[in-house]
């Protein structure tokens, strides 16, 4: 790219032929870069393919998860220490080894999946294991001690909302559960917001609002996060796009569509029902979906995931409902090619051809 | 090689641009190819490894590389540096929590020397949605103007309703061909 385009219309055909070359050559250059790329891969595959790889990859993986507990640790002592002997670290510090810790953990994970195929069952289970462990405690930690407004661009704000705040609903006195969600304990259940409940059954869209029913059209953008005990039933018309974190122990069901994906993250011993364009679950273990969905849905460092069909039966829908499914091409009655799709889940984890062991399929449950 | 013939082959062989497309998984990489292509967007499924789409647009035929934005895969984008005329970034402009993370990615992958000389898109996409950022404010929050090692530019759009997405194809292939050797 470092030929010019001052050069005048007129330049001879030398100056052409010599530009040409120059393409030539770009080309060239490029199916050689295509060939070394291959060559790369089909190497990595192969040294990871050696034996006494097994062991050098499990030590690796301990190791950085060593290091990691050594690191929160430090965190942990230098934030929750009142005895002024420990130097605090600086908040840019403590992101800095937040960074650097996330890293380990994806570098752990990727481990793990280029040597899935030459390590023994038991073993990926363990390391699996591990690594949701860590990422467990990081995440954990992450929450106490990083101040959780980061930044504080305002959702484009619907004025029209009321916030029904509802901070009453934890009881403080209990200790909190493992999971970080509480360490905020500031409820909301808006539009666009379910978070920070304990023990509460929630049905949404806030009933304020369902009276108008313009503004539940409307909704197409749903958080839900910082959960636990709780169940979340969905009524709304159609849903566009939908994310879950940080969810303890609860059930959430949507009785509509979401026209769009659900991007699910670090939930556990959770069960949810849903129909999507997409469904994206990361870091979660213990969990149980109940699903139509018209791709392949993901995991990516899971454990523990159940699948099966969803329950439209159960959840009694009336023929308006079926009929809102069908407007937005989820047709749940007729067998079609969407029916099964929930069966093709694709483990990031598990790039080899037997069965993934972070996953399995289920019965519908009965009543 | 007379001049006819060496002009026409220059002008083949021009015509075909390379462009990576990355950004963290969600974001709509795929999206929006398959709208900008025409094709059903309800059915796509997140990318395991990367797909190659080609995109007819005016004389050009952009080859674009969509690679998968999963944590898992992302150590792998480097296998796709090599000679591109462009890179565009995406992002889904409604992912709050995931900011962080986005931007810190697109450093990396500003300071990746490979790129010196490419195009440089950031799509701002989902605006769709009531919680989207702007495209100024994720400009402003990613420090996309003090970047001088590269042309780039940051657009709006929508892969759902397709708002933007020919404006962002717009800029990258005249941004690409007014830098390359063009004779009129
Ligand atoms: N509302 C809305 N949803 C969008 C838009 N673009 C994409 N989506 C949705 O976002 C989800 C993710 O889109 P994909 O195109 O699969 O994302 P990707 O960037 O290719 O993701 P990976 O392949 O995992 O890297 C899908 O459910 C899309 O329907 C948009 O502009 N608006
Ligand atoms: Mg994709």
């Amino acid at each position: 790219m470092n030929n010019p385009n001052n050069n005048g219309n007129n330049k001879g055909s030398s100056t052409l032929d010599s530009i040409s070359k120059e393409i030539e050559d770009r080309d060239e250059q490029r199916k050689l870069q295509q060939l070394r790329n291959k060559e790369i891969h089909q190497q990595t595959q192969i040294d990871l393919s050696n034996s006494n790889n097994i062991t050098k990859c499990i030590n690796e993986i301990n190791q950085l998860e060593k290091e990691i507990e050594n690191e929160l640790q430090q965190i942990d002592l230098s934030t929750s220490s009142k005895d002024s002997t420990t130097t605090p670290l600086t908040i840019d510090s403590i992101k800095n080894t937040f960074n650097d810790i996330e890293h380990k953990i994806a570098t752990m994970s990727l481990l793990l999946a280029e040597s899935n195929h030459f390590l023994p069952l038991f073993e990926i289970k363990n390391l699996n294991l591990t690594i949701s462990n860590v990422q467990k405690n990081t995440n954990t930690l992450k929450d106490k001690v990083i101040p959780k407004q980061k930044f504080s661009f305002k959702r484009a704000a619907k004025s029209s909302t009321p916030k029904v705040t509802n901070n009453t609903t934890i009881d403080t006195s209990i200790p909190s559960p493992a999971v970080a969600p509480l360490v905020d304990n500031e409820s909301i259940f808006d539009n666009s917001n379910i978070k920070g409940f304990n023990g509460k059954e929630l049905v949404y869209p806030p009933t304020a609002t369902t009276s108008t029913s313009s503004s539940s059209d409307t909704i197409n953008d749903l958080l839900i996060s910082n959960l636990v005990d709780c169940k979340v039933i969905l009524k709304m018309k159609v849903l566009t796009a939908c994310k879950i974190n940080n969810i303890k122990n609860c059930t959430i069901i949507s009785h509509s569509p979401i026209d769009g994906s659900i991007f699910i993250d670090n939930c556990i011993d959770t069960t949810f029902s849903f129909s999507s364009r997409q469904i994206r679950i990361h870091y979660s273990s213990n969990c149980r979906f109940n699903i139509f969905v018209k791709s392949n849905p993901i995991i990516e460092g899971c454990n523990g995931i159940k699948f099966s069909s969803y329950p439209h039966r159960q959840l009694q829908l009336t023929d308006q409902d079926y009929s809102r499914f069908m407007q937005y091409n989820f047709d749940l009655i007729n067998i079609n090619a969407d029916t099964e799709k929930y069966k093709d889940v694709n483990d990031f984890d598990w790039l080899q051809t037997k069965p993934s062991p972070h996953w399995e399929l289920v019965k519908e449950e009965q009543e | 090689m007379g001049l006819l013939t060496v002009l026409k082959k220059l002008k083949q062989k021009e015509k075909e641009l390379r462009i990576l497309l990355l950004g963290l998984d969600n974001a709509g990489k795929t999206t929006i190819l398959k709208k900008f292509n025409g094709e059903d967007i309800s059915t796509i499924s997140p990318t395991l490894g990367f797909n190659i789409q080609t995109l007819l647009y005016k004389d050009y035929k952009l080859n674009i590389w969509d690679v998968g934005g999963q944590k898992t895969l992302r150590s792998y984008w480097r296998n796709y540096y090599e000679e591109n005329d462009a890179v565009i970034w995406v992002i889904d402009s409604s992912d709050i929590r995931r900011i962080d993370d986005c931007k810190e990615e697109l450093k990396k992958l500003l300071d990746e020397e490979k790129f010196a000389g490419a195009s440089f898109l950031v799509f701002a996409n989902k605006q769709d949605l009531d919680g989207a950022l702007t495209s100024e404010q994720i400009a402003k929050y990613m420090d996309l103007e003090s970047l001088s090692t590269h042309h780039w530019e940051i657009k709006s759009c929508s892969a759902v309703t397709g708002q933007g997405l020919e404006e962002g194809i717009e800029w990258v292939v005249n941004d690409i061909i007014s830098r390359c050797f063009i004779l009129d």
